[in-house]
């Protein structure tokens, strides 16, 4: 597994160099190094999962001592879950890629390499099982990501750079000092220092301590899914970024707060948890109709998408807190499947600007007639976002609310409003942009090329897959789900 | 003396001697090169002697000096630290057209005196570190000698800083007055049997004294003054060398005069470390010129290393905590040496002038790519981003003052940090802007300089990448 990282690295640091032997090589080499790292992500799952279909506990797992003074190891693990995960890493990265060929000119060594590090990171985090190792990643994602926004964002990058930056950084150095605390409770309950995951499962922090740093952990994770109050750097950051900082932006780095929640917060903490779940509940609800509420009222494609990102991951908190098998499933299946249809979104998006030089929905208008090919990918994944039965979306939602129902009704029924208000400024935008007549400005436009549709491809596929036939992930992430419902009782 | 004190001692000998080869050297002909090469040879000297005389036993050289690992760990720190000033200056004193034969002769005379006060368990040898150091650092700022802002930070320097060393003075007295005794670890045991009131206002004296020195808030007042007047390789020298040395003595003379017994003094320092935290990260938001923003980032850096003096007073002496503050000196020192000697390296790319507005600093990520990078590593490192060597100083600090049980500091840590990814994040966002370049006639002997940078870069990504080697060395020295 720490293969996969160093790949990742190493490959960014070719792709930077390979700038001098041509303006599409860092392109190629980006692409070339995911296509290795999935290569052997796929080697490891067929290695495990070949052996039969009880995988239980972890699919792979490696350890190396690193810093001693304070028993801080190497831990890598993999389950279910995060397989799932960084494959869809690994895939997205791919799109980013893919999305980003002919935007970015200047620097794009760089680009690359900036790209492909801040994948290595987000697979760390989905890999890292001790969580000093884990708090490294996460902040390893951060500084790339912040000079992808930084240098090669649209007009007002620098403010949204730095806020991206301050407000994950801060409620990351809560984390910090939560798990600094865990661990000094730990030294001082078992006479050593350590920050393994597994260790600290065995003997769970108690009392009003634990309280504090429940919620530093759950802060640094709300920031970053993001939860309604401190959701204002999404759009920003969002719209400012390059089409490959979106999609990796929306596609993953948001996926890290769910699964830092699941996987940390309700894990290492579950009372807790259990008790302020319903007021987690009820940001959770929130986020999801606030955000479709802001995300009807804008009038800029990417911020549009933005926010509706916002309502997606709510359906997300909601999962997590519902407490129950389902809708823990359906949260981690909602993280795959807003993960493909945003990044596909955001790569419209993206298209769009680079053709139009604007993101402004009232400048468009009647694409379909000059780009067909945009405009049935544009309605495939806008539906999908919809929630269409027989797509990925579709499943997760009902999955989640299907689990709330039985844990807090009231909370559900709020919540599947969201689905309609998301219907109303998802069919909104696309008829802003697809339908209606053709502006003359906009006649003789340059259509998807055969390399965007294999892109988009893929993750329509992924969509549908997971639409039609869900039952293999949910195995996938079962005996993880099960081992979380096991330990705090869900 | 006998031969092993002498031979202790060998590494402020050699710098001593340097400091009368190149004295001698340029009475006879004035050779800028010549001077740069016996400086350069005589602090390797030292560091050699450093390393090839430890391990040891502590040798008491003297009642005034002691020669244990901490005072040889801290003696090579600060000897790196003195090398890459000169390397450093030597570039920017010949794009500024400076003469550069008694700057050298200056920074070992500093550096002499910062060795000194590694070595100090005696008021004594403390105050001649100090005035030793200080003469000479006064001299290094005003050094430009056709630039009022020189003058003016060396003027204001030399007044503070004087006034701070006479209220330090008075501290010593009353001590003396009260116990009779000025060695640290006599004075220690004298403490016991003491009225509380002498002794207290003598303390407090002192750390009013050292915090003038140290630029603590309320005393930081004279430090974005004097880091913008001086000449950009003299900033980096006061920030690091000064700084870290007279550290490294208070922390000698906390522990071994076992001070953490006085609790009012435990509280006092918990208090000045929280104002350093948020004054200074505040007030760095405000600033466009980059000497001052990191003067008023230092502040903020003595705020958190008080912490774990304030921990040591919580929990009495823990090894954590005095691993803590050592660590974080030295992630200090290499953070903000490299953030000083890229700044010094690219206004000596742009030709005499200051040249160090926030705007002036656009496009050096694509024009001075390794210079850019160094920049953007060490304040990295300085915001405690993770993989640099500042990441896991503010981990130690983090670690002990949660053992301590430290909320408020540790609140004004947390906040502290959270604004000062603002500023540090302005300037590497600066870097990044493209412009129009307008190419500078490069110096010779650049690769000196770029070996510095490779070794400061190489520094802060190994101490952050893999700390054990020096965990366990600093663990073993205390």
């Amino acid at each position: 597994m720490s293969l996969l990282i160093v790949l990742l690295l190493a490959g960014g640091l070719i792709a930077w160099v390979s700038e001098r032997f041509g303006e599409e090589m860092p392109s190629r080499v980006s692409v070339a190094t995911l296509l290795l790292a999935g290569g052997v992500l796929w080697q490891l799952a067929v290695d495990v999962l070949g052996t039969g279909p009880d995988f239980s506990g972890w699919l792979a797992y490696e350890s190396h001592t690193w810093i001693p003074r304070f028993g801080i190891h190497f831990i890598l693990a993999m389950d279910g879950m995060s397989l799932l995960l960084v494959g869809l890493t690994l895939l997205l990265g791919i799109v980013a890629v893919i999305a980003s060929w002919t935007e970015i000119k200047a620097r794009a060594g760089f680009f690359q390499a900036n790209l492909l590090w801040t994948l290595a990171g987000t697979v760390g985090v989905f890999l890292a099982m001790d969580l000093f190792l884990f708090f490294l990643f996460w902040e390893v994602m951060l500084v790339p990501m912040y000079l992808l926004i930084a240098i090669w964002g649209h007009e007002a990058r620098a403010p949204a750079a730095t806020k991206f930056f301050i407000f994950t950084q801060a409620s990351g150095l809560l984390m910090l000092l939560g798990i600094l605390a865990t661990a000094v409770a730990y030294a001082n309950q078992t006479g050593e220092w350590s920050f393994a995951y597994m260790d600290w499962l065995a003997s769970p922090l108690k009392g009003d301590l634990a309280n504090w740093v429940f919620w530093g952990f759950v802060l640094a994770f709300l920031v970053k899914l993001p939860a309604f109050p401190v959701h204002s750097w999404l759009p920003d950051a969002h719209t400012q970024a390059p089409t490959a900082g979106s999609v990796i932006l929306a596609g993953v780095l948001l996926k890290t707060g769910a699964y830092g929640l699941l996987r940390f917060g309700v894990a290492l903490f579950p009372e807790n948890a259990r008790e302020w779940s319903s007021l987690l509940l009820i940001v959770g609800v929130v986020g999801v109709l606030y955000g479709a509420v802001l995300a009807y009222g804008q009038r800029d494609f990417k911020r549009l998408v933005a926010y509706s990102s916002i309502s997606h991951m709510g359906f997300i908190l909601l999962g997590v807190f519902a407490w129950n098998g389902l809708a823990w499933s359906g949260a981690v299946l909602q993280m795959v499947a807003h993960g493909l249809s945003t990044a596909a979104l955001f790569m419209i998006a993206g298209a769009l600007q680079e053709r139009l030089h604007t993101r402004a929905l009232a400048d468009m208008g009647g694409l379909w007639k000059a780009m067909p090919r945009m405009g049935a990918m544009a309605m495939f994944f806008v539906i999908a976002s919809v929630g269409l039965p027989g797509l990925g979306n579709f499943i997760a939602e009902f999955l989640v609310l299907a689990g709330l129902w039985q844990s807090a009704p009231v909370v559900c029924a709020f919540a599947a409003i969201g689905l309609i208000t998301g219907a109303v400024y998802a069919l909104w935008m696309l008829q802003q942009a697809f339908h209606g007549p053709l502006g003359e400005q906009h006649v003789g436009l340059q259509d998807f090329k055969t390399r965007d549709m294999v892109a988009l491809g893929l993750l329509a596929i992924g969509l549908l897959s997971l639409g039609l036939y869900p039952q293999p992930a949910l195995d996938l992430i079962a005996p993880s789900l099960d081992a979380l419902a096991l330990k705090v009782g869900g | 003396m006998d031969t092993l004190i002498l031979q202790s001692l060998s590494p402020a000998i050699a710098i001593a001697l340097g400091v009368i080869f190149v004295m001698t050297q340029t009475a006879i002909r004035r050779h800028a090169d010549a001077a740069l090469t016996i400086s350069l040879l005589s602090l390797l000297v030292a560091l050699w002697a450093a390393f090839a005389t430890w391990p040891a036993n502590p040798v008491q050289a003297t009642p005034l000096l002691v020669v244990d690992d901490y005072a040889r760990l801290f003696t090579v720190v600060l000897t790196l630290a003195a090398i890459v000033t000169v390397v450093v200056s030597r570039v920017w004193m010949i794009s500024e057209g400076v003469e550069q034969h008694e700057f050298f002769m200056l920074v070992l005379i500093a550096t002499f005196g910062a060795v000194v006060l590694a070595h100090a368990q005696h008021f004594a040898a403390f105050l001649l570190g100090l005035e030793i150091m200080g003469v000479a650092v006064y001299a290094l700022i005003a050094y430009p000698d056709r630039a009022w802002l020189p003058i003016e930070a060396g003027l204001k320097y030399l007044v503070l800083s004087s006034a701070s060393t006479a209220i330090l003075l008075f501290g010593f007295a009353l001590l003396y007055a009260a116990t009779g005794a000025l060695g640290f670890s006599e004075l220690g045991a004298a403490l016991q049997q003491t009225s509380p009131l002498l002794v207290g206002t003598g303390t407090l004296m002192i750390f009013v004294g050292l915090g003038f020195k140290l630029s603590l808030v309320p005393f930081h007042m004279w430090t974005p003054d004097v880091y913008e007047g001086s000449p950009t390789p003299v900033t980096g020298f006061l920030a690091t060398v000064s700084k870290v040395a007279i550290f490294v003595a208070l922390l000698r003379w906390y522990h071994s005069a076992q001070l953490w017994q006085q609790a009012t003094l435990t509280e006092a320092l918990s208090w000045l470390a929280i104002a350093s935290m948020l004054v200074g990260n505040f007030l760095a938001l405000k600033q466009d010129n980059l000497k001052r923003l990191l003067g008023y980032s230092s502040i903020a850096h003595m705020g958190y290393l008080l912490i774990a003096l304030v921990v040591l007073g919580t929990l009495g002496k823990t090894a954590l905590a005095m691993e803590a503050s050592v660590w974080y000196l030295i992630a200090y020192t290499a953070s903000t040496l490299a953030a000083f000697s890229a700044l010094s390296a690219w206004q000596s790319r742009q030709g005499p002038g200051e040249n160090c507005q926030r705007e002036d600093l656009n496009g050096m990520f694509w024009r001075e790519p390794l210079i850019a990078l160094v920049m953007t590593v060490s304040l990295l490192s300085l915001a405690g981003v993770p993989l640099t060597a500042g990441f896991i100083g503010k981990f130690y600090v983090v670690a002990s003052g949660v053992e301590a049980a430290l909320w408020v500091p540790l609140a004004a840590l947390v906040l502290g940090s959270a604004v000062s990814i603002f500023y540090y994040l302005r300037v590497i966002y600066a870097l990044s802007i493209s412009t129009e370049a307008t190419p500078v006639a490069a110096i010779k002997g650049q690769w000196l300089v770029q070996c510095v940078f490779m070794g400061l870069l190489l520094a802060v990504f190994a101490l952050g990448i893999y700390p054990e080697p020096l965990i366990e060395l600093v663990s073993g020295v205390l």
